[in-house]
């Protein structure tokens, strides 16, 4: 790690405090609720400020120009900018600042939109004594701004990807023809994922190995890539661009060990087995989509319970997904209308009657609002059911009944298929609990992991290095997985090919002479970015800043106060809760 | 640790150009796949068509299913792509060419002039304040304005303004002293006259004069024109004239001379005087010599003063002798070196065609025949004139109405015009024509004079021919030709000959080349005639003319004689190609047709007796009005507003569109989408009832940087909705639209604007109208459950037929087919909002044949194989993302723009490696086999 020193020579001398604020009226959003001149009229009374302003949009180009061109001429050196959230512009008035030659952690930020002017929107009077408490809470915290380092580490230029299913393949080939060492890991003895176990994908209309076929052979031959099947991550350690990772092989004797800059984390997906529902577990006769698609192709159309040729079928769709309340199993599993589609259309050329029983037809893709045209000109039946009355199936001596109502008829329905296919939902694989673990990733609802930000992040993880690809997010077919593992691949390149990248300097320290040595902070850090210093004697907690994420959870556990907070200081908040307490006279308006 | 920062350059291939890749599109995904590639190292070139990239996202005010606000998240990826030293941003411009293959394409770009230099602009907006033009802002859907010169939205990146300005008005290149009609007629409608007769008199000295005495081309070729009447630019500059001198509001001049090279300008008609002023505001000392006793040429001596007032013309004469110009009358000059010897250093020479041309038939000496210009130029000297009862006027000009007029007001009882062509073909302007009729003036046409009947040398009639017209001649009129044996007999006392004027041969001509009619040859643009430093214009060179011709030449020579001055090409930069903008485009629904306005006119019997002015002006509610009626037809009209305001010299509004030449080696497609245009849905009221807006509109409507600043209003009277109906599926899922597919988003954001309508006004009622459901992404069914539960929203299954308008309170009633029950349903809402689907961007599929990649049937472009190479297009090194190869989410742009950037940069980092392109393209293929949906 090498650190920079952009503005640090502010950290030595004790110079005057010189603090600017600037506030925004993000057009209408604050300002139509705010009273934004007034906050920075006051704010210009408040001590050691010796400039406010406010602004139309602070975070545009105009704005970012104002406040570098304040720097230089009022000779600022804490910069304050009272405006949104800062999860999203603190990065670029922190770049906006050091551009202007102070060190990033002197800027901070108020946010008046999210915590005042969206929230208060009916009361502005009271909004904007709340902006100038929170700005005079700022100013204070502002006068106790320290300069910190700017870290970077570099990047070991090789990744890990994690599952060997299209995903996987895709991601490992891009990055290894792009020049980069791979490693494969996959916990299966064979490659291919879910993809190798389907008759037929779509779009197109060949089976899932051979798809893959291809891709696996060129896989196989690469020089750059190590594929280790039957493999199981043991340990897994380090920050972005410094993993180690330990794997046990199947027929390996000895774990094997990587260090790897990036980490594509692309698991899949299993397909749910529905277990008491529509007599699933009753009948031969009655199998999931994944099974029947598992089946060789003329074994579609024979019954598994006694061999006699299939002449009426029935898919159910949903099965296991959109139940809201069931956690878990609230999403849709995406794939499946159009699966169902294409299935269904494929399979009537040769039989009597096919059902399909649905809720939403979401035949979104390219081209997939074709295979349901298709299959509805085979005379494939649609039949709508209804969300809280599913269908119902008995099984009488291998015989069939299903009950349901269809909505659009309004009538109740009754069909003895010969068998009956599930579409059941796509669920994370057995083990990513485990998975969650290792790489430290969050999961939504749906059981999937989270992306960094759904919209415009989908392939990042907050934890920094490690990406997700393919139905490790979420529900989706093997067109989108194919999508993301290249995007995936993109993030883990960039990084490599950077070879370095900076990193967050707002971490805890300990002060070792007064850490007890009672290990609280080590286990309470989420992150694992806490260990012993085994240098010492005795051993006192150490923390990995490349690991930490700053969330100050070790420096509220530690029974010693031995942690300080770099950016969060003691220091720093008590001026903040004195400002609020305490209102100087001179401000109107103030005050609890 | 230490970072030695490792680069990917591999130092055996320092020859090899730098590998760099081409983005075309700058919207979410475009951006993003710029990124993915800046990062790794390689240089992007990102071309975006719009002044500023952001795509639709930047308009788009939540995006769901976590109803962040767009614009939030949008603009810190938008700096980040604006300050990426990797990224080279190209807004305002367009993918022309691309040749070659992967590794190693060759691409043109057009840099679309902006007027507004990108380095320089600060991004401060003086300029758009002082924009006198406002045209709706497509960035709100039309709903609000913006002006020509803007900025589309204040996130935009790069920080830069634009100025919209399409090519030239035809009023203003087609008025031959370049006055800027469109500026000066914008200006006055806001009633910034002071600004409108500076843009005015930056062209000519005479605002008032010509505001009565041109013949007005502009209108001839003013656009309104095609759609109802020409707007009434001529009387609109005289507006501005009596406005100033009524309002006493005339700036003072001062003299700003500042050269020391004197200039001599000879004959100061309108010609002269033009030069003269021209040659004063820029600084040099101007001395015109007049031979007669008085300045103004003919339009002091031959233009009757019920047309033009001699104190208009006087103050306007003086204000340019303000300027600094000296006027010496009842000077002749005899040669060029008599200019030479007093010390002027270049010369304008502007002595008109002030000879009347003679009929050369029998008795044209005869007592009681005039000739016009003699004729008017004595009763405009206040000359004794002997008129008879009966007074002929041959010939069909200006100056033939004018002395039938002026006939008439000296007492004449029957005055008749002869002319030899047919009404169509009369050259006077027709207002004057229309005035004379009004006036008693009788018209024969078809007739020409063969002789002077006299007795005792005195007039008694003329002898007549009758004609009849044939093939038209080398002016394009259809030449006369006398019908044999149709002589007759005009009874008449007098008799004024107005058939054209020509140059009188003065000595001073003796110094140059003349023609053979006797006028002075010129160069054709910079008026240089064959005497070097001397140059001429006017009626001396054109033959007699019009007299605005006459003021734009007198300009052109002083930007020549200046240009001479300065020891310059006086010819550079001069060409006269400028394109002129084709007929403007406007909403023919809203167009409300509006005749032009009526010039007041002394009445007739009043009139008749006197020379007082006929014409009386417009009133300032009549001008306003009028010059509202301009269509703006170039949006921009260079009023110079924006220049005047900017501090940094930012802009220049003679900029040309640039070419630029790039060599990349890989290319990304992200043009993105266009929406379904709504009203092709007749049934559904869009276009013709007011609260059926699309979601873009809505989505507008609610955004707090909107039109409305957020605040949810019907277009029809701006009260809050209360009950509000979404419809979807519009232009998706319709074989018989063409649109056989699902556009992805519609649900979603169907369902994100109604959950945004509740959250705006909790007592709404929110009711969606839908086909199925799509709510497939990640959160996204978790979302719509959230829509029905918590926000209340009501989804209805179901068609809407019919929309009708209640027209009592404009609300809408519709009809529904509820495919859950059966049953048709009418209802009202108060708003109806369509959710429109996607369709491929406008010209992709030129773009598409440029690149040389396929597109599938439905228009989007094609991509290699779905399912193993999903962003590779038919061509290697040519990649895709976004919704340029099919509609996407947000999140699903954003992924295939990092996927596309990965496979992009596999080729570049081929590049780097050495390996050429067919090796790359190895690694690419093998499993990407081809299988674009054309051929599956």
């Amino acid at each position: 790690m090498t650190e920079d020193s952009v503005g640090m020579n502010a950290m030595e001398s004790k110079e005057e405090l010189r603090i600017g604020v600037f506030v925004c009226h993000c057009g209408h959003n604050i300002a139509g609720v705010v009273d934004v001149e007034d906050v920075a009229k006051t704010a210009a009374t408040l001590p050691n400020v010796v400039f406010t302003t406010h602004e139309m949009f602070t975070c545009s180009d105009a704005g970012q120009e104002t406040i570098r061109t304040m720097i230089h001429e009022h000779n600022l050196n804490r910069v304050i900018v009272a405006s949104c959230s800062p999860r999203m512009h603190e990065p670029t008035f922190r770049r906006v600042v050091e551009e202007a030659g102070l060190n990033r952690y002197l800027f901070e930020q108020v946010n008046l939109r999210e915590h005042v002017s969206w929230c208060h929107m009916r009361e502005p009077e009271a909004a904007t004594a709340k902006a100038n408490d929170l700005v005079r809470m700022a100013v204070a915290r502002a006068a106790n701004l320290e300069p910190l380092p700017i870290k970077k580490v570099e990047i070991t230029p090789r990744t890990l990807v994690v599952g060997g299913g299209i995903a996987g393949l895709r991601a490992a080939l891009d990055i290894a023809d792009r020049g980069f060492e791979v490693v494969l890991i996959e916990r299966e003895r064979e490659l291919g994922g879910n993809v190798r176990k389907w008759a037929h994908m779509f779009p197109g209309d060949k089976p899932g190995h051979e798809v893959l076929e291809p891709m696996i052979h060129r896989v196989r031959k690469h020089k750059n890539i190590e594929i280790r099947t039957g493999a199981v991550i043991v340990n897994f350690e380090g920050y972005i661009g410094n993993f180690e990772v330990e794997v046990s092989v199947e027929g390996l004797k000895k774990h094997k060990k990587y260090e790897v800059g990036a980490v594509i984390v692309a698991t899949g997906f299993q397909p749910y087995v529905p277990v008491g529902l529509y007599n699933y577990d009753k009948s031969l006769d009655i199998m999931t989509l994944g099974d029947l698609q598992g089946r060789p192709d003329e074994q579609q159309f024979i019954r598994p319970s006694d061999g006699k040729p299939v002449r009426k079928v029935a898919f159910i769709g949903c099965v296991g997904s959109r139940e809201p309340g069931w956690k878990g199993h609230e999403h849709c599993s995406r794939y499946c209308c159009s699966a169902l589609a294409k299935t269904a259309g494929i399979m009537a050329d040769r039989l009597d009657e096919v059902v399909i029983l649905y809720q939403d037809i979401r035949t979104y893709g390219k081209e997939h609002e074709d295979f349901q045209r298709v299959a509805r000109q085979k005379h494939v039946i649609y039949t709508k059911y209804p969300p809280d009355a599913k269908p119902e199936v008995e099984v009488n001596d291998g015989k069939i009944t299903m009950r349901w109502k269809d909505v659009l008829a309004d009538t109740d329905m009754e069909f003895n298929p010969d068998i009956i296919v599930l579409a059941t939902a796509m669920v994370p694989p057995e083990g990513i609990e485990e998975v969650s673990h290792t790489f430290s990733l969050t999961r939504s609802s749906d059981g999937f992991f989270n992306p960094e930000h759904v919209k415009l992040n989908p392939v990042t993880t907050h934890t920094a290095g490690i990406m997700i690809a393919g139905a490790a997010q979420a529900a989706k077919n093997a067109s989108e997985s194919v999508i993301d593992a290249s995007g995936a691949a993109a993030k883990a390149v960039g990084l490599m090919a950077k070879g370095a990248v900076e990193i967050e300097s707002t971490v805890s320290r300990v002060i070792p002479d007064l850490c007890s040595s009672c290990a609280t902070c080590i286990t309470a850090c989420p992150y694992g970015a806490i260990s012993w210093d085994m240098s010492r004697d005795p051993h006192i907690a150490y923390v990995t800043e490349a690991k930490c994420h700053g969330c100050g959870t070790c420096a509220a556990a530690c029974p010693s106060n031995a942690i300080i907070m770099l950016h969060s200081t003691n220091e720093q908040i008590m001026a903040m809760v004195e400002a609020y307490l305490c209102v100087p006279v001179a401000t109107p308006g103030g005050g609890a | 640790m230490t970072v030695d920062h490792p680069t990917q350059t591999n130092p055996a291939n320092k020859d090899t150009q730098e590998p760099s890749a081409l983005v075309i599109g700058g919207g979410v995904a475009g951006m993003q796949a710029a990124l993915d590639i800046a990062n790794q190292g390689f240089k992007v070139h990102l071309v975006e068509k719009t002044p500023s990239i952001g795509g639709h996202m930047a308009a788009i005010d939540k995006t769901f299913p976590t109803l962040d606000c767009s614009a939030c998240i949008l603009t810190p990826r938008l700096s980040e792509v604006a300050r990426h030293p990797n990224i080279e941003l190209l807004t305002y411009s367009e993918v022309k060419r691309v040749t070659g293959k992967a590794g190693n394409f060759h691409v043109e770009v057009i840099r679309k002039p902006r007027y507004i230099l990108e380095d320089k602009c600060s991004g401060c907006g003086d300029c758009s304040e002082v924009c006198p033009i406002e045209v709706a802002n497509e960035f709100d859907e039309g709903l609000g304005f913006r002006k020509a010169t803007y900025l589309p939205f204040p996130q935009a990146t790069p920080n830069v303004y634009t100025i919209d300005k399409r090519d030239h008005p035809a009023c203003r290149i087609n008025c031959p002293a370049g006055v800027n009609a469109q500026a000066f007629v914008t200006l006055m409608n806001q009633k910034k006259y002071a600004e409108a007769i500076r843009i005015v008199r930056d062209a000519i000295p005479f605002p008032g004069t010509l505001g009565r005495v041109c013949v007005s081309w502009c209108e001839g070729q003013c656009q309104r024109g095609e759609y109802d009447e020409s707007v009434s630019i001529r009387n609109l500059h005289r507006f501005l004239s009596d406005y100033e001198r009524e309002h006493n509001t005339q700036v003072t001049v001062e003299p700003q001379i500042k050269r020391s090279e004197r200039v001599a300008v000879v004959g100061a008609g309108p010609a002269g005087i033009s030069c003269a002023y021209h040659l004063a505001r820029k600084g040099y000392p101007v001395t015109v010599f007049e031979k007669r006793s008085e300045e103004g040429g003919l339009l002091k001596y031959a233009i009757p003063e019920y047309r033009l007032p001699r104190d208009i013309l006087q103050e306007e004469i003086q204000w340019v002798a303000k300027h600094g110009v000296e006027f010496v009358c009842d000077r002749e000059i005899q040669s060029i070196d008599e200019l030479k010897d007093e010390g002027f250093k270049a010369v304008f020479i502007a002595t008109g065609a002030s000879h009347s041309n003679k009929l050369m038939i029998a008795g044209e000496d005869s007592k009681g025949v005039y000739h016009a210009i003699d004729f008017l130029d004595r009763v405009a000297s206040h000359k004794p004139v002997e008129l008879g009862e009966r007074v002929v006027v041959i010939g069909g000009g200006d100056a033939a109405v004018d002395s039938c007029r002026t006939a008439l007001r000296l007492g004449a009882s029957e005055v008749t015009m002869i002319y030899r062509r047919s009404q169509v073909e009369l050259p006077a302007i027709p207002s004057e024509v229309e005035m004379a009729r009004q006036e008693g003036i009788r018209f024969m046409f078809l007739t020409n004079p063969v002789e002077v009947l006299t007795q005792k040398g005195t007039v008694q009639g003329v002898k007549c021919i009758r004609m009849r017209l044939g093939e038209p001649d080398h002016s394009g009129r259809r030449r006369p030709i006398p019908i044999p044996d149709s002589e007759f007999t005009v009874v008449a006392d007098t008799m004024i000959i107005a058939v054209g004027q020509s140059v009188e041969p003065i000595p001073l001509h003796n110094d140059l080349d003349t023609t053979e009619w006797g006028t002075i040859i010129t160069d054709q643009v910079t008026l240089q005639t064959s005497n070097e430093g001397v140059f001429a214009g006017g009626d001396c060179v054109l033959g007699p003319a019009t007299v605005v011709q006459a003021v734009g030449q007198g300009e052109e020579a002083a930007i020549s004689i200046d240009r001479y001055l300065n020891g310059l090409d006086i010819r550079a930069g001069r060409d006269p190609e400028v394109y002129r903008i084709a007929r403007p485009k406007i909403d023919q629904s809203t167009f409300i047709p509006q005749a032009r306005a009526e010039m007041p006119h002394q009445s007739i019997a009043s009139r008749k007796g006197d020379f007082s002015e006929v014409e009386l002006g417009f009133d300032e509610d009549t001008a306003l009005d009028e010059s509202g009626r301009c269509l703006n037809c170039t949006i921009c009209c260079e009023c110079m507003n924006c220049v005047e305001a900017c501090d940094r010299d930012a802009i220049d509004h003679s900029m040309k569109e640039e070419r630029l030449s790039l060599n990349v080696g890989a290319i990304v497609v992200a043009t993105g989408y266009k929406l379904f245009e709504v009203s092709k849905y007749k049934r559904l009221g869009y276009g013709k009832f007011k609260n059926v807006i699309t979601a873009m509109e809505f989505e507008r409507l609610i955004n707090a940087a909107g039109p409305t600043q957020g605040h949810l209003i019907r277009l029809s009277d701006g009260k809050m909705p209360k009950n509000i109906g979404f419809v979807q599926c519009v232009g998706a899922r319709d074989t018989q639209k063409n649109v056989p597919h699902c556009s992805r988003v519609c649900c979603m954001y169907g369902i994100k604007n109604a959950v945004m309508a509740r959250e705006h006004d909790p007592e709404a009622k929110v009711s969606i109208y839908y086909a199925d459901i799509r709510a497939f992404g990640k959160g996204f069914e978790e979302f719509f459950e959230m829509s029905k539960t918590r926000f209340g929203v009501n989804f209805v299954r179901g068609r809407v037929g019919e929309v009708d308008e209640n027209p009592e309170n404009d609300n809408l009633m519709i009809q529904v087919e509820n495919t859950e029950t059966g049953s048709v349903e009418k209802v009202e809402h108060d708003l109806l909002v369509i959710s429109p689907g996607l369709l491929p961007a406008d010209d992709v599929n030129i773009l598409a044949e440029e690149l040389g990649i396929a597109l599938s049937d439905e228009g989007y472009i094609d991509v290699r194989n779905e399912l193993t190479s999903p962003v590779d297009t038919s061509k290697m090194g040519i990649f895709v993302c976004g919704c340029a190869d099919g509609p996407k989410d947000i999140p699903d742009s954003v992924t295939a723009g990092s996927a596309a950037a990965m496979r992009a940069s596999i080729v570049l980092g081929g590049m780097i490696a050495g390996q050429d392109s067919e090796h790359t393209i190895e690694s690419l293929a093998p499993e990407a086999e081809l299988e674009t949906t054309k051929s599956r």
